[in-house]
């Protein structure tokens, strides 16, 4: 093939960039050695610290701690590096959990010690679906919502259930995908009908008022989150993969070609406030909606990428990526606590939490389908 | 795992610069010796600053050192060594305006860098700019010289697919570079 401008700009641009590594004398391999091995052992030493802690409960620290972040420069003293400061929260305490059919369990909604993994309370089982974006807990943590399907009356329930074990009761009749501001003032609900159209409802009067649609003609709403701390929402938009009349798949039913997400932002406190395109750097194909981030006004979009994985980015309101971790193979989010700091992950054989100063897993409990913080 | 001088002669190639000994494992500190500045001109391109580079290209000898035991074994270590830095690179490209912030904080002059001619460093630039899977692909195609299999075997994907990410990454950055020339005329 004849070489054309393209390749010489190419093979210019390879041999300058020989020529400038030429004199880069590399750390010692030993200085790399000594690395691997002191975060080694770093992990070693906090694996035995935590089990310590833990002895004679379930719970186990799957990738231990003690990560070295110090970095080599080549020909002088290791270094920090540097990365915006993140906030710590502890963990909640308890995470509700639905079980999944390997546990002997499906379907059984139980509370569970996040420190020792252990049963605090069943809450019910067999309800059901459970669509993984109606199970919310409260930010106070004391109550649960969840979606089920009321099979005579073809409705999904949004019902409410005290944490603590009292009566469940249905919030909304017909309703979906709840999301609550930080103070737990406002919860924003879809509610039934092509479009599906959004309620805001004031958690202390019960006053509903409704919101506009967010996205473009012929767009689904994939998932919201509402912005750490402020009463801004935050949605994900998006074209149904098919569109068909009859069943499909099939000849009358073909999958059309993926279509690009959207992210929108509105004001629930304003009445008059409209959707607006949420401008960002991060690219929101193929991402869902976390809740919140740790810093005032982010939000943590989840994506699954080949081979690569599933990563995790804070998002903030003005439109930067302070903050991205990617999880350990086999591992999906699931829900984020009110801080945005603690994210529930979860395996094939494990319930885990992770953060964004630290992407290793720490095991809570056994398998899980569905858990909320 | 111990990192051990080895005579050179006992080397062979495995293929693109891949270094393996006679008995089939690769010795650390062999492969560490001939894949830094390859891997380091890799992370450079991907990412466009040498600290970054730097990082990523260490954090890979590191994981690599970690799992040492297990990919030693490989017919190609170098493989998976970008495989793990692209990883790398692709999470920390939506951290580089953190870095910025962070080093514009640090606020002390860095080492010499290596010099990079800025003619040419537009090149990767626009690399740069190319959705993240055609970069990666046209960087390890142009700056590593690879066949579209090798390139195939480090993106974990299909040759045909690195075919179609290389056809239309060069026909992205030709228009470019034509509308560069359109402009500077």
């Amino acid at each position: 093939m004849a070489m054309d401008q393209l390749d010489r700009a190419a093979e210019q641009a390879r041999q300058d960039l020989l020529r400038a590594t030429d004199t880069v004398t590399p750390p010692s391999a030993e200085t790399v050695i000594r690395r691997a091995q002191r975060r080694r052992q770093g992990r070693m030493a906090a694996g035995v610290a935590v089990a310590a802690l833990v002895v004679g409960s379930t719970v186990v620290w799957l990738r231990p701690g003690g990560d070295d972040r110090s970095k080599v420069v080549a020909g002088q003293p290791a270094t920090t590096t540097t990365e915006a400061p993140l906030v710590a929260a502890p963990p909640p305490g308890q995470v509700v959990v639905i079980e999944p059919a390997s546990t002997g369990r499906p379907g059984a909604m139980v509370v569970l010690d996040v420190a020792t993994g252990a049963v605090v309370r069943t809450l019910g089982a067999d309800y059901g679906i459970y669509p993984s974006n109606g199970f919310q807990v409260t930010p106070d943590g004391r109550t649960l919502y969840w979606n089920r399907l009321n099979e005579p009356a073809q409705k999904i329930e949004l019902v409410r259930q005290p944490i603590d074990g009292g009566t469940a009761s249905v919030a909304v009749p017909n309703g979906a995908q709840p999301r609550f501001t930080s103070d737990g003032a406002l919860m924003v609900f879809q509610s039934a009908g092509n479009p599906v159209g959004f309620v805001r409802r004031d958690l202390t009067s019960g006053a509903d008022r409704d919101l506009p649609t967010p996205g473009e003609a012929g767009e689904v709403v994939v998932n919201t989150a509402f912005e750490q701390g402020r009463r801004t929402l935050v949605a994900i938009t998006t074209r149904p993969v098919a569109t068909c009349s009859g069943p499909g798949p099939g000849p009358n039913c073909p999958p059309s070609s993926p279509s690009p997400f959207h992210g929108w932002t509105i004001d629930v406190d304003d009445p008059g406030a409209t959707w607006k395109p949420f401008a960002t750097t991060a690219t929101w194909d193929g991402g869902i909606l976390l809740g919140p981030g740790p810093d005032p006004g982010s939000i943590l979009l989840s994506r699954s990428e080949q081979p690569s994985g599933t990563r995790i980015a804070e998002v903030t309101a003005d439109g930067t990526v302070p903050h991205e971790i990617q999880l350990p193979s086999g591992y999906r989010p699931l829900n984020v606590d009110r801080t945005g700091t603690n994210i529930l992950v979860a395996s094939d054989n494990a319930l885990a939490r992770v953060t964004l100063a630290d992407p290793r897993p720490v095991r809570i409990a056994g398998p899980a389908r569905l858990a909320t913080w | 795992v111990e990192a051990v001088e080895i005579d050179p002669a006992r080397l062979r190639a495995g293929g693109a610069g891949i270094v393996q000994v006679e008995d089939g494992r690769a010795e650390f500190g062999a492969v560490y010796a001939a894949e830094y500045r390859p891997l380091l001109r890799l992370a450079f391109a991907l990412t466009g600053q040498w600290s970054t580079a730097e990082d990523l290209t260490q954090e890979a000898f590191l994981r690599l050192h970690q799992r040492w035991v297990t990919v030693a074994a490989y017919e190609r270590p170098g493989a998976w060594l970008r495989r793990v830095l692209i990883n790398l690179a692709t999470s920390r490209a939506r951290r580089l305006a953190v870095e910025a912030r962070g080093l514009a904080r640090l606020g002390r002059q860095r080492r010499d860098e290596p010099a990079v001619d800025p003619d040419h460093a537009r090149f990767w630039a626009a690399v740069r700019q190319l959705p993240k899977r055609q970069a990666q692909a046209v960087a390890l195609f142009y700056l590593e010289d690879r066949p579209t299999a090798e390139v195939a075997d480090i993106l974990g994907c299909a040759e045909g697919t690195v075919r179609a990410l290389l056809h239309q990454g060069r026909q992205t950055l030709r228009q470019q570079m034509a509308g560069d020339d359109t402009s500077e005329g």
